[in-house]
């Protein structure tokens, strides 16, 4: 039971598909934030000094 | 044999619409993609909306959104009264929906990709000639962009074939879908899945071509 199966049965049981598969979406980005921050991280270091076209 | 040969002449009938829902998710998902590119690198609001769109489409699983989209909408009755309703009850529109607004986010981080590419100088000539902006991006910096862009959007557009296959869930009868029918009546998953994958393989070793071909085209002669 992961975070998706939880949100099938949480959403199957009350009838709230919108606001469960929103929370997990929300959840799940929580996760993603993390490697966003590094890539942009990287980014900006690796860009340093040079100017966009 | 006999039973393979079977099978993949029942999943060569899913292919149309696997084909369907990949070019047109990735012809509307493209021309999103580039507005959403160049809005970013607007600033202000226009940037800060096109930003948070990609921040959520790319960092939200393409199942979730579809089960939000196909399940979720439904659920709100203004939704359901509205005129766009006997359009949007069919699960083809909601795919189509889902697929394109994902591959937009992640097409137009590719498309941001190619644009940084560009070299400040060129812009800076175009700028010394007496380009406008316009003229500027159409003749210096997209077709640039566009060209280092290509191999990245290759990848994303084979990403969107195999995407296609989470249409099944939503009761859409393409290569997964009748792949998934013909197991539940015969229990032999791995015949089945073998073919639904060599299907892909070949979809995807024709587009992989055409997208070197494309580039090669576009090459600079050195």
């Amino acid at each position: 039971v992961d975070l998706m199966r939880q949100t099938e049965v949480a959403a199957g049981s009350t009838r709230l598909p919108f606001l469960f598969y929103a929370a997990a979406a929300c959840l799940y980005l929580v996760l993603t934030t993390a490697s966003a921050l590094l890539f942009r991280g990287a980014e900006r270091t690796t860009r340093r000094g040079a100017a966009l076209a | 044999m006999a039973f393979m040969l079977d099978t993949l002449l029942q999943l060569l009938a899913g292919v149309p619409l696997t084909l369907e829902l990949a070019t047109a998710s990735v012809a509307l998902g493209a021309i999103l993609a580039g507005v959403l590119a160049l809005l970013t690198r607007a600033g202000g609001v226009a940037g800060w909306v096109a930003r948070a769109y990609i921040f959520v489409f790319r960092g939200s699983p393409l199942l979730v959104q579809i089960f939000l989209i196909y399940y979720g909408l439904g659920q709100f009755p203004a939704v359901r009264q509205s005129f766009l309703w006997p359009l949007l009850r069919q699960p083809w529109w909601f795919a189509l929906l889902a697929l394109s607004l994902n591959t937009a986010a992640y097409g137009a981080e590719v498309i941001r990709g190619g644009l940084l590419a560009v070299p400040r100088g060129q812009a800076e000539a175009g700028r010394v000639c007496g380009m406008s902006t316009f003229g500027l991006y159409r003749r210096i910096i997209l077709p640039q962009a566009l060209r280092q862009a290509i191999p990245a959007y290759g990848n994303e557009i084979i990403i969107m074939v195999k995407s296609t296959s989470l249409a099944s869930v939503i009761t859409l009868m393409e290569v997964t879908g009748i792949a998934k029918g013909i197991i539940s009546e015969t229990f032999r998953a791995l015949p089945v899945f073998a073919c639904a994958a060599a299907i892909y393989l070949a979809i995807n070793f024709a587009i992989a071509g055409a997208v070197r071909l494309l580039e090669r085209r576009l090459a600079i002669a050195a």
